[in-house]
């Protein structure tokens, strides 16, 4: 038999399902917290106390367990509804962009960066099935890690937080997440280029990383690369059609 | 030819990567490289779908999946280009599996909205329920959330094996000027796009020095005969 917390956790994982542009997470949360709140015997308690986890929250999908934890904690402590609402209100924010700045901009690239140097240097599908494993093992980790901190913590969970030192993780992770990128970029290009197409593949490829560079200097507010790319064959078809 | 059971085998892969998008997970498996691995694993040619999944990986890169923003659903549409791709001379065929690639992200990317529209009816439906914590109704809701995700993953990876079959069977790959032509623009874009990325996303000037640093690195290792 699964834990509450066990339970919490893997409803955490598709915690995203019902996000709609008005109460964001909110209702997810709210699924996310149901077997948390089980534990109040009173019912009205546990009712006001889902509709509260179902209101609106917004933050990064590998960091709700913190909201949730701290909230039901809060809900265990009989805090006023009023406080535990501005809990939320104030984790959401800080917990967005800390999940930001330090998995989107940060693990995953490190993490994709990582499998495409290996790959380039031919170790092939095991090192995509190790990147697999690893980032999985990293979601996992802080969803567990997280829950557990917001439900020890409860009102103190922005001290606990701070203590643990997740914020200092960003720096590191984003200067390694801009070194294996940057390093990842000439060994895909050339492992893609190689002897065919060769040495326009390879000048195209140098061209292409110019432009991206001077692009996002002066943050010229171009078409992606996307956009560019599909229009830049289109005409290279047609024009190829016309002589 | 590709056997029916590599076909249902292809389109479960694609499933997976399309939940793995904003529902279950958010991990690895919506990621173009992965994506584009496990559909080469099993059509047989890993090293195809290692190449074009590398190449969407690229594109991907320059994108950040920040909830309220809209972005492409590269996974099953990496499933598809590989479908095209695999068995093929890749030189010859990685353009063309990137427009695949390309196209079908972008118009796989709008569905996502259409899954937060219903999302919103069904909230709205629940809504005095949900307003008084009825936790039936919160399960109810988000279950049924999460299933219209399940039907949108299918129906995208079933449209991307098939536009992929279908520019197979049509013999889409031009004749050799044309096709390295496209897979030289393809890899322009592609450079263009992660180094756009990477620049763009380094906000403090040490990441900068870092990721010009590891950029540096990179074309060291690369010239390494």
């Amino acid at each position: 038999m699964m834990s509450d917390l066990g339970r919490t956790v893997v409803r955490l994982l598709v915690v995203q399902a019902s996000w709609t542009y008005e109460r964001m997470q909110g209702v997810g949360i709210g699924f996310a917290s149901l077997p948390l709140l089980g534990r109040l015997t009173d019912p009205a308690r546990r009712a006001a106390a889902v509709a509260r986890a179902t209101e609106y929250f917004n933050a990064h999908p590998y960091l709700d367990g913190i909201a949730v934890g701290a909230a039901a904690k809060a809900e265990f402590d009989g805090v006023p509804p009023a406080t535990i609402q501005r809990l939320k209100t104030a984790l959401a924010g800080p917990l967005g962009s800390l999940g930001d700045q330090l998995f989107w901009i940060g693990v995953l690239p490190a993490v994709t960066a990582a499998v495409i140097i290996a790959v380039t240097l031919g170790a092939g599908l095991p090192a995509v099935a190790v990147g697999v494993g690893s980032y999985l093992g990293i979601r996992l980790y802080v969803t567990i890690w997280g829950t557990r901190l917001g439900l020890e913590s409860g009102l103190a969970v922005a001290s606990a937080l701070k203590a643990s030192r997740l914020t200092d993780q960003v720096r590191r992770v984003g200067l390694l997440a801009g070194v294996l990128v940057g390093a990842a970029a000439p060994l895909a290009g050339r492992w893609l280029a190689g002897s065919n197409p060769g040495a326009a593949g390879t000048a195209a490829f140098a061209l292409g990383t110019g432009f991206g560079i001077v692009a996002a200097l002066v943050r010229f507010r171009v078409p992606t690369a996307r956009q560019v790319t599909l229009v830049v064959m289109a005409v290279v078809v047609l024009w190829h059609w016309s002589v | 030819m590709i056997a029916a059971g590599t076909i249902a085998a292809l389109i479960a892969w694609g499933t997976l990567a399309g939940l793995d998008l904003v529902s279950l997970l958010q991990s690895l498996f919506a990621r173009p490289l992965v994506a584009g691995a496990g559909a080469g694993w099993l059509l047989g040619d890993v090293e195809a779908g290692l190449r074009i999944g590398l190449v969407l990986e690229l594109f991907a890169l320059d994108v950040v999946p920040v909830g309220s923003s809209r972005y492409p659903d590269f996974g099953a549409a990496t499933v598809g280009a590989v479908v095209f791709g695999a068995a093929t001379d890749w030189p010859l065929s990685l353009g063309v599996a990137t427009v695949i690639g390309l196209g079908l992200a972008i118009a796989a990317g709008t569905t996502v909205p259409l899954t937060r529209r219903l999302n919103a009816r069904t909230v709205r439906s629940h809504s005095a329920r949900l307003a008084v914590g009825d936790a039936a109704a919160v399960s109810a809701v988000h279950l049924r959330c999460l299933g219209y995700d399940l039907v949108r993953s299918v129906a995208v990876a079933v449209m991307a094996v098939a536009v992929g079959l279908g520019a197979r069977g049509l013999g889409l790959t031009p004749e050799p000027p044309l096709a390295r032509a496209l897979t030289v623009v393809a890899l322009g874009g592609a450079a263009w796009s992660v180094a756009h990325g990477a620049m763009a996303s380094a906000r403090s000037g040490a990441r900068w020095r870092y990721a010009l640093g590891g950029l540096v690195a990179g074309v060291i290792l690369a010239a390494w005969p």
